[in-house]
């Protein structure tokens, strides 16, 4: 976690052997990162991606949170696993369900719970 | 960085590790990998918040929904990213056991409801001396019952201890914002672990507090937020939260805190 500056040297020469370019490359780390390519120990935790927050229309993800109480709404219903996420899929009309948006997942949210208390008579 | 709140299990997790207590709460570095145990423990979570809820609205939910409730947050937990499950544990081992817990617990004579996950914020006062932290306490109390018994859930692979459980900093914490929220203590407070055993059980530890221990608990909290702000994250390879934790690579990578940390954690 020490901050490091990283030097490479890139010498591209003709074949005969004369020097045609010498650069030093410097890569000074970020935030306490080392800029290298994170070593990953084998059997280990895979390299840290950086985090997607944002659907492809630019809007915000679905959160975690809402993701997860979705499958519960769904799964009270007798919606669950792999219907549960295809059901989700055809509803937003998503290839995948971080094209989610977070403003989307809300409203039907909303919609769910609603359903359920009419459906328990306001309970 | 200094904190803005200060919660029960941010002060164990710094007391436990500190350098996770940095990884997460500090540098927010986000979680590749999650353990089994804790998805198994937040989806039990969540499936017994639905029964409650319910129960508090009046309506018995039947055990069922409950489960299959218990299942749609496994199943979506398990799509969040890699979970690393114990060689000797796969995942169908932990839905069979999730469901036997769920419905024994289902089962077990309930008492009325009062309110369950019940949100706080509050001041954390010295009852001896009146000083007040100057970080307020907050966190999440699972289960209030009408008649005033706090009930606190875990997941585990065995017993506590019952000679810890005086000392169950979360059980004071909630005790000591009961007193706050209602304005009297708790009747009891009761730790409540579904054990994930070769048989599940369910394992019920009664306990009381008093104002030493709500003392005790601001000396902790007061020596937590000096360690937070002088940069003191130190790691603790070999504790119980070394399996499966999720920030074992940056554990290994790390090689002491920069001065940066601690200047920015002092201020």
């Amino acid at each position: 976690m020490t901050r490091e500056t990283n030097t490479w040297r890139v010498k591209l020469t003709l074949p005969g052997g004369e020097p045609v370019l010498d650069l030093l490359v410097e890569a000074v780390a970020q935030d306490g990162k080392t800029a290298e390519a994170p070593v990953t120990v084998a059997g280990s935790a895979p390299a840290r991606p950086t985090p997607v927050s944002q659907a492809n229309n630019g809007d915000a993800s679905m959160t975690e949170p809402q993701k997860r109480y979705l499958f519960r709404l769904l799964g009270a219903q007798g919606v669950q696993g792999k219907d549960a996420e295809l059901h989700l899929k055809q509803f937003f009309k998503v290839a995948s369900l971080r094209e989610i948006t977070k403003a989307a997942a809300s409203e039907y949210i909303n919609q769910l719970a609603a359903d359920r208390k009419e459906a328990h008579g306001g309970a | 960085m200094v904190p803005e709140t200060l919660s029960v299990s941010s002060i164990n997790l710094y007391r436990t590790c500190s350098l996770k207590w940095r990884f997460q709460f500090l540098d927010r570095l986000p979680r590749l990998v999650q353990s089994a145990n804790m998805v198994f423990g937040s989806a039990i979570h969540k499936a017994l918040e639905w029964l409650h809820k319910e129960r508090r609205n009046g309506r018995n939910p039947p055990l069922d929904e409950v489960l299959r409730v218990f299942e749609g947050d496994w199943h979506a937990q398990l799509l969040g990213g890699e979970v690393v499950f114990p060689d000797d544990d796969g995942r169908d081992k932990f839905i069979h056991k999730g469901k036997e817990l769920v419905a024994q617990y289902y089962h077990l004579p309930q008492k009325p409801v009062r309110d369950a996950e019940v949100y706080f914020q509050l001041p954390l006062t010295n009852p001896a001396t009146g000083e007040v932290l100057d970080v307020p306490l907050r966190g999440v109390i699972d289960l209030v019952n009408a008649d005033d018994t706090i009930d606190e859930f875990k997941t585990a692979a065995k017993r506590f201890p019952l000679s810890d459980l005086p000392d169950h900093l979360q059980l004071t914490t909630y005790a000591f914002a009961f007193e706050l929220l209602y304005g009297r203590p708790p009747k009891d407070l009761r730790l409540i672990t579904l054990l994930r055993t070769k048989s599940p059980d369910i394992d019920v530890q009664i306990t009381g507090r008093t104002k030493e221990d709500y003392e005790r608990l601001f000396h902790i909290a007061k020596e937590t937020l000096k360690g937070i702000r002088a940069g003191v994250f130190i790691p603790n390879r070999g504790c119980w939260l070394c399996s499966g934790c999720e920030f074992d690579v940056d554990c290994r990578e790390w090689t002491g805190n920069e001065e940066e940390v601690m200047t920015n954690t002092a201020s």
